[in-house]
């Protein structure tokens, strides 16, 4: 997975084109989804279980189908029931949508071992393009994090003008 | 739908914890895994034993490796590709990479997760108990 920053910056620079961005909070929740369910609590149990080792192990991996299509397809589709139901279609587009951002930006990365499983349950096939390393967004972020600020400033402003007009 | 997800959950819970050969499986399978490749990706340095010889941890504690301990100290992130010597359950390192940058990544991923949490309120309200997307 690239850093939750990386991810929140890619999915504003994805709906700055938009002439009138909708549901930008709902994309921003879709892209943050996989990695603050399907890795934050795998994480923090692995950590955990230094400290307790009475955690059972099969405790660590479920979560992680929450970072793949299928999964992230079924959460986003739970989450909208939290919504109106007239929001949900919206709402469910977006959280998917920016899901599916989150996934395409970390199959950049390459890892040891297995890569991602994008079509489990069916499939146990992997993949990965694996272009750069698993931690080098951390030298895109100084740059990716203020660009993209101006970027969202720039949006606001001109949308600013738009309501004048 | 959830039960879906759960059920999916459980699928990769159980092919994760029975069909994948790690070191457990070489250590309860001894000679007849003598040589098997394994691969520890984004394993903590739990203990440096000596200039040669240091463990690594994750979802098993303290597996022991067979490598050059420069470049690493206790909490360093390391994914290492080994070979599996059963007579002293060793893990013999041919491949490591050293993640020096982990640290910051975890702290960007601290941070961003707290500001997505500090950001809700501003991106959705409740309203009749339901949430409802601001803007």
């Amino acid at each position: 997975m690239a850093d939750l920053i990386t991810h929140a910056c890619t999915a504003l620079l994805a709906k700055a084109p938009y002439r009138r961005p909708v549901h930008v909070a709902t994309f921003l929740a879709g892209t943050c989804l996989p990695d603050l369910i399907g890795r934050v609590p795998a994480m923090a149990l692995t950590k955990l279980r230094y400290t307790l080792p009475a955690i059972p192990e099969a405790l660590v991996y479920p979560w992680n189908v929450v970072h793949m299509p299928f999964g992230l397809l079924c959460t986003a589709y739970l989450l909208t029931f939290v919504f109106r139901e007239g929001d949900r279609p919206p709402v469910f587009r977006n959280l998917v949508g920016g899901g599916l951002l989150h996934l395409a930006v970390d199959l950049l990365q390459f890892h040891f071992g297995v890569g991602y499983l994008l079509l489990f349950p069916f499939s146990t096939w992997d993949y990965e393009i694996g272009c750069i390393g698993s931690e080098d967004t951390v030298r895109i972020v100084p740059v990716l994090a203020p660009f993209t600020a101006l970027v969202c400033w720039l949006r606001w402003r001109s949308s600013e003008g738009d309501l004048v007009r | 739908m959830s039960a879906i997800l759960v059920a999916t959950g459980a699928y990769y819970t159980w092919l994760a914890m029975t069909t994948i050969v790690g070191y457990r499986e070489c250590v309860a399978e001894g000679a007849a895994r003598e040589g098997f490749e394994l691969t520890f990706p984004l394993w903590v340095v739990t203990a440096i034993d000596g200039p040669d010889r240091y463990r690594i941890s994750k979802v098993i504690r303290d597996v022991p490796i067979e490598g050059s301990t420069a470049e690493i100290a206790e909490g360093s992130t390391v994914s290492v590709i080994g070979h599996f010597r059963a007579s002293d359950g060793v893990v013999v390192q041919s491949v490591r990479e050293v993640h020096v940058l982990r640290v910051y990544k975890e702290l960007l991923g601290i941070v961003g997760t707290v500001l997505a949490l500090l950001a809700l309120p501003f991106g959705f309200r409740l309203r009749a108990g339901k949430v409802v997307e601001r803007g």
